[in-house]
C-alpha cells in the first residue's frame, strides 16, 4: 500500500467514523427534544385545560345555586355546568391523556360531584331553613373537596409539562457534541477535499461535496426545527401556566393547537436522521472509494 | 474468510453480558413489577399512615400501590362496579356494603390468603357468595372502637356525669361530606345498645325489629335530649360543625377511638358511654366497633400479595389492629391507647358491629339524613321512623353484629 492510498483509506475511516458518530448523536439529541413535542400537544395540554374546564364549570355550577341568599334552586345553569365538568373530567381521563393513577383520582372526583349535585338537589327541594343551609354547607364543603383533587392534578400534569417543555444539561451536551462533530465531520470533508483535489487535480470532489452540503443543511434544518420545537413549548407552557376564567380556556387551548402545530411534523424527522447518516457514509464512499480502488488496481500491475 | 479469534469472540461476549447486566440492572432497581389500585375512605393523617405502612410493601415487591381516598366512597366504588373498571382492593367501613357486593359475586374470597383465627369472630365472618357457598370476604385493617365518651381527664364519673346533662358541654358536630349524619347515628345507635341490650340491637340493625318499636323511639328521644334536639340556634351550628372539630378539655365528646389523637395533647381519657347515657341497663358493658374491611375486586397476584401484608401483624396500619397477635401499644402516655388495644382484642367483652355498617347503603343513607331532621324537628320523630322502617322491609342477608371479640 502506498502513501497516497494510505492517506486515502485513513481519510476515508475517519470520515465514516465521524458519521456513524454524528448520526447517532443527533439522532439521540435530536428525540431528546421531539419525543416530548406530541406528548404535550396531545396529553398534557389537552388534560389539563380539561381539568381547568372541569373546575370552572364546578365552580360555576355552585354560583348558579348560592346566590345572594335566595333559596338555592337546582337551576338549568347549575345542571348545564355539571354536565360540562363530567364531560372535561372524561375527556381528562381519556386512555391518552391520563395514566392509570390520574385515571383512579379522576373516578373518585366524578363520584364527588355526584354526592355534591345531590347535597345541592336536597337543598334546593328543602323548606326548612336549617336544614337547606345545612345542606348546601355539605355542598359546599363537596366543591371545596373537588376543587382542590382538580388542583392537585392540575400541578402533577403542569410539572410533566414543565419537565417535557425543559432543556436539561444532557440536552445541552448532546447539542454541544452534534456542533462540535458537525464542524469536525464538515472540516474532515473539506480537508478530504482539499488533498484529493491536490492529489489528483481535479477542481471538485463532486460526492464529496454533496456529502459536506447534506450534513451542514441536514443539522441546520434539524437545529432550527429543535429551536422552534423549543420555544413552541416554552410559548405553550406559558399558556397553560396561571389560572384561567371559563372565558379564556378555548382562546388558551387554540394557542396552544397553534404553537405546537407542526409538532407531529418534526417528531417525524427523527427516523430520517438516520437515512441522512446512511446517505451521508454512501456519498462518502461514493467519493474516496473509486480513488482508493485505482491505487489498489495500480499497486496490483 | 478467516474465522473470528478467540479474543474477539471473548469481547463480544462480556459487551454482551454487561448489557445484560445493564438492562437487569435498571429492570430491579427502577420500575415497578406491577400495581395495585386501593379504594378507601382515608384522607389527611389517616392516608399518610396507610401509605406510609404499604411502602415497604411496595419496596419489597416493587407493585406500586395507588391510592385513593374520599368520603364519597360508596358512591365511587359503585359507580366503578358498575363499569366495571372497579379498584383491586376496596377497604370499606363496615361489612353491610360488603355483605351485599358478595352475595352479588361482586367479591374475591380471601380463604387461603390469611388465617381468619387470628381475629375474632365478629371481625371475619363467613359470608354467602354469588353462588351462595359461604367463605370470606374481608381482612379487618383497621379496628375502631365506639361507645366512648371523651373528657379532658380531671372530671370525676359524677362530672361527666352532670356535664352530660347539659347539651351545651357536648361536642357534636353532623358534618362530614358525603356521609353528613353518621356522628348522630352512632348516638342513637349506642343508646339503644346500652338501653336495650345487645340482642335488641342486633335484631334491629338485622332488620328484624321495626324502627317503629318503643325502645328504637326512646333512644331516638334520650338522644334528642342530650344534645338539644329542637333548639334551632344550637342545632343550626351543630348541622354545620365538622363531625372532627376542636373539642375544648372541659367538654365531652362521643365519638370512637380516631380521636384519641385530639384528646391525647389534651391528657384526654374516656369512659365508657353506659356511664352517661340515661336509663342504660345496669352493668351495660357492650362495645360498638367498626372497622375499615379490606375485600378483593380483582383477584391479581399484585393485590392478593397486598392483602397478605395488610394480614400480617408486623404491619404497621393506622390507628387500631383487632389481630391478635400484634403489638399493643406501650408507654406510660398511651394508657388510653393500651385500653382500647385491649376492649377490641380481648375475648372477654362483647363487641357489636356498628349497626349503620351493617345496613345496606339506601337505609344507612337514609338514617344519616334522619338524624340531620330529627335535630331540627325532634316533634316528627315518628314520621322519620316510619319512613325508615318502609325502607328496612326488604329481606337483606344477616350479619353476625354482635360478637365475643
Amino acid at each position: 500500500m502506498n502513501t497516497t492510498e494510505r492517506d486515502l483509506v485513513r481519510r476515508l475511516w475517519v470520515l465514516l467514523s465521524l458519521a456513524v458518530v454524528s448520526t447517532l448523536v443527533l439522532f439521540g439529541a435530536y428525540r431528546g427534544v421531539h419525543d416530548d413535542t406530541v406528548p404535550l400537544a396531545s396529553s398534557s395540554a389537552p388534560g389539563i385545560l380539561a381539568v381547568d374546564t372541569a373546575r370552572n364549570a364546578v365552580q360555576r355550577a355552585h354560583a348558579a345555586v348560592d346566590g345572594s341568599g335566595t333559596p338555592p334552586d337546582a337551576t338549568g345553569d347549575f345542571h348545564t355546568q355539571i354536565s360540562v365538568a363530567h364531560q372535561s373530567i372524561a375527556v381528562a381521563a381519556s386512555e391518552n391523556v391520563a395514566g392509570p393513577a390520574d385515571r383512579h383520582t379522576l373516578k373518585t372526583i366524578t363520584g364527588l360531584i355526584t354526592v355534591y349535585s345531590a347535597w345541592v338537589e336536597q337543598a334546593g327541594q328543602e323548606e326548612d331553613a336549617s336544614l337547606r343551609a345545612a345542606f348546601l354547607h355539605y355542598a359546599e364543603r363537596g366543591r371545596d373537596d373537588i376543587v382542590e383533587r382538580l388542583d392537585e392534578l392540575q400541578e402533577r400534569w403542569l410539572a410533566v409539562a414543565r419537565e417535557q417543555a425543559s432543556f436539561p444539561w444532557p440536552l445541552w451536551l448532546g447539542w454541544g457534541a452534534v456542533a462540535v462533530l458537525g464542524l469536525a465531520l464538515c472540516g474532515a470533508l473539506v480537508e478530504a477535499q482539499w488533498f484529493a483535489r491536490r492529489r489528483f487535480r481535479t477542481a471538485v470532489q463532486p460526492w464529496l461535496l454533496a456529502a459536506t452540503v447534506l450534513w451542514a443543511g441536514w443539522s441546520a434544518v434539524l437545529g432550527w426545527f429543535t429551536v422552534r420545537a423549543q420555544r413552541a413549548m416554552g410559548d405553550s407552557l406559558a399558556a397553560l401556566r396561571g389560572v384561567r376564567s371559563a372565558e379564556e380556556i378555548p382562546e388558551a387551548g387554540a394557542n396552544v393547537e397553534r404553537y405546537m402545530a407542526d409538532a407531529g411534523f418534526w417528531a417525524s424527522l427523527s427516523g430520517w436522521v438516520l437515512v441522512g447518516g446512511v446517505v451521508l457514509m454512501v456519498l462518502t464512499v461514493s467519493g474516496l472509494g473509486p480513488r482508493i480502488s485505482e491505487y489498489r488496481f495500480r499497486g496490483q500491475r | 474468510m478467516s474465522r473470528p479469534r478467540t479474543r474477539t469472540l471473548v469481547a463480544v461476549a462480556v459487551c454482551l453480558v454487561l448489557l445484560a447486566a445493564v438492562v437487569a440492572a435498571v429492570r430491579l432497581t427502577g420500575g415497578w413489577t406491577g400495581s395495585v389500585t386501593v379504594l378507601a375512605n382515608w384522607s389527611g393523617a389517616e392516608r399518610e399512615q396507610f401509605e406510609r405502612a404499604v411502602r415497604p410493601f411496595e419496596e419489597e415487591h416493587r407493585i406500586d400501590i395507588v391510592y385513593q381516598g374520599s368520603s364519597a366512597l360508596s358512591q365511587v366504588l359503585a359507580a366503578d362496579l358498575a363499569a366495571g373498571t372497579q379498584p383491586d382492593v376496596a377497604l370499606l367501613p363496615g361489612p353491610g356494603e360488603l355483605t351485599a357486593y358478595a352475595a352479588e359475586g361482586r367479591l374475591e374470597p380471601l380463604d387461603g390468603l390469611f388465617e381468619a383465627g387470628d381475629y375474632g369472630g365478629v371481625w371475619v365472618p363467613k359470608v354467602a357468595g354469588g353462588d351462595g357457598r359461604k367463605r370470606t370476604y374481608w381482612l379487618p385493617v383497621k379496628a375502631g372502637l365506639k361507645s366512648m365518651v371523651w373528657h379532658g381527664g380531671e372530671l370525676s364519673g359524677a362530672g361527666i356525669g352532670r356535664a352530660a346533662g347539659e347539651p351545651g358541654r357536648w361536642c357534636v358536630g353532623m358534618e362530614s361530606g358525603a356521609t353528613s349524619g353518621w356522628p348522630g347515628t352512632d348516638w342513637v345507635e349506642d343508646i339503644l345498645l346500652q338501653q336495650a341490650g345487645p340482642e335488641v340491637y342486633a335484631q334491629w340493625a338485622n332488620g328484624r325489629l321495626p324502627w317503629t318499636d318503643p325502645r328504637v323511639r326512646k333512644a331516638w328521644r334520650t338522644w334528642g335530649d342530650l344534645v338539644g334536639a329542637g333548639d334551632r340556634s344550637r342545632v343550626d351550628r351543630l348541622l354545620q360543625d365538622d363531625f372532627a372539630r376542636d373539642c375544648s378539655r372541659r367538654n365531652l365528646e362521643h365519638l370512637g377511638s380516631f380521636r384519641d389523637s385530639h384528646w391525647k395533647p389534651l391528657a384526654g381519657d374516656f369512659v365508657h358511654s353506659a356511664e352517661v347515657i340515661p336509663g342504660a341497663r345496669e352493668g351495660a358493658a357492650h362495645w360498638e366497633v367498626s372497622g375499615d374491611l379490606a375485600a378483593l375486586l380483582n383477584a391479581t397476584d399484585e393485590a392478593k400479595k397486598l392483602i397478605r401484608f395488610l394480614a400480617d401483624p408486623e404491619t404497621r396500619l393506622p390507628d387500631f389492629t383487632a389481630h391478635r397477635r400484634a403489638a399493643a401499644p406501650d408507654g406510660p402516655e398511651d394508657a388510653p391507647r393500651r385500653r382500647i388495644g385491649s376492649i377490641l382484642r380481648g375475648a372477654e367483652r362483647r363487641l357489636c358491629w356498628d349497626a349503620s355498617d351493617t345496613m345496606p347503603p339506601a337505609l344507612r343513607d337514609a338514617f344519616h339524613q334522619a338524624v340531620l331532621r330529627f335535630l331540627v324537628a325532634p316533634g316528627e320523630l315518628d314520621a322519620r321512623l316510619r319512613e325508615l322502617e318502609d325502607m328496612s322491609v326488604d329481606r337483606r342477608p344477616t350479619l353476625p353484629v354482635c360478637g365475643g371479640g
